[in-house]
């Protein structure tokens, strides 16, 4: 799933600790690898390529100026979005929460994804990184919806998103 | 106590997806996604979830903590 949305539901997963910022990441991690059992979509990324074809765990990397450029962009809008829909949420219902849980929490639930990308851009692979992509893998949906297939992408995630939110908002 | 809620959390979810999901239901992971399937998976995450809420809150919520979540 997208940075966003992994963001929103650790939140709202780790919705009855966030005044524990330890617990809230540990939670809001968990909530990571649980999500993204569901089919999904996710953005490309520019500078790294599975080859799923080629072996377990091929892949090609372009560290090009170009390629990490729009990694980097597209990483900072979507992790924005995430921001904002917490900051909105925050100000709005969080009056009750600690923000370093908060953003332990969303932290939490984006970490598995630098994880993996560490794993795949790396050359001498670490072996807790290996165990902790082959426990990504096998919790991970082999029903990836095509990255050609954005607005399918969009309109199957949006839910995910908006009633992690809702849980966010109304179930203080 | 963490270790084992760890590993038991671990092979539920396989035992889950790889075994009653697939003799069950009849869907496999290569097929093509339908609607079915994605509510299916959503229902599947949102009890996890819930119970990753619920074991959290009984693991982390003290009584003296604020009010929050019901409690």
């Amino acid at each position: 799933m997208t940075f966003s949305t992994h963001m929103v539901v650790a939140t709202a997963v780790a919705l009855p600790v966030l005044h524990n910022p330890a617990a809230a990441f540990a939670v809001g991690l968990a909530s990571h690898y649980v999500v993204d059992a569901i089919p999904h979509w996710d953005w490309p990324l520019k500078s790294l390529e599975k080859k799923p074809e080629e072996g377990h765990f091929a892949s090609t990397v372009n560290f090009s100026f170009g390629a990490i450029s729009i990694d980097l962009l597209r990483i900072a809008i979507d992790t924005s979005m995430g921001l904002v829909a917490l900051g909105v949420v925050y100000l709005i219902a969080g009056h009750a929460w600690s923000l370093i849980a908060l953003a332990a929490a969303a932290f939490g639930g984006i970490l598995p994804d630098g994880l993996q990308f560490l794993f795949f851009a790396t050359r001498a692979r670490s072996r807790v990184l290996e165990y902790h992509q082959r426990f990504h893998d096998a919790i991970h949906t082999d029903n990836k919806i095509p990255h050609t297939e954005y607005v399918r992408g969009v309109l199957l995630q949006a839910p995910v998103f908006l009633i992690s939110l809702a849980v966010l908002l109304f179930a203080v | 106590m963490s270790h084992v809620t760890f590993r038991a959390g671990y092979y539920l979810h396989l035992t889950l997806a790889n075994t009653c999901v697939r003799r069950y239901t009849g869907i496999t992971m290569s097929e093509q996604l339908d609607v079915k399937t994605w509510i299916f998976w959503m229902i599947a995450a949102a009890i996890v979830a819930g119970l990753i809420m619920w074991w959290a809150r009984e693991m982390f919520v003290l009584e003296t903590d604020l009010p929050i979540f019901g409690n």
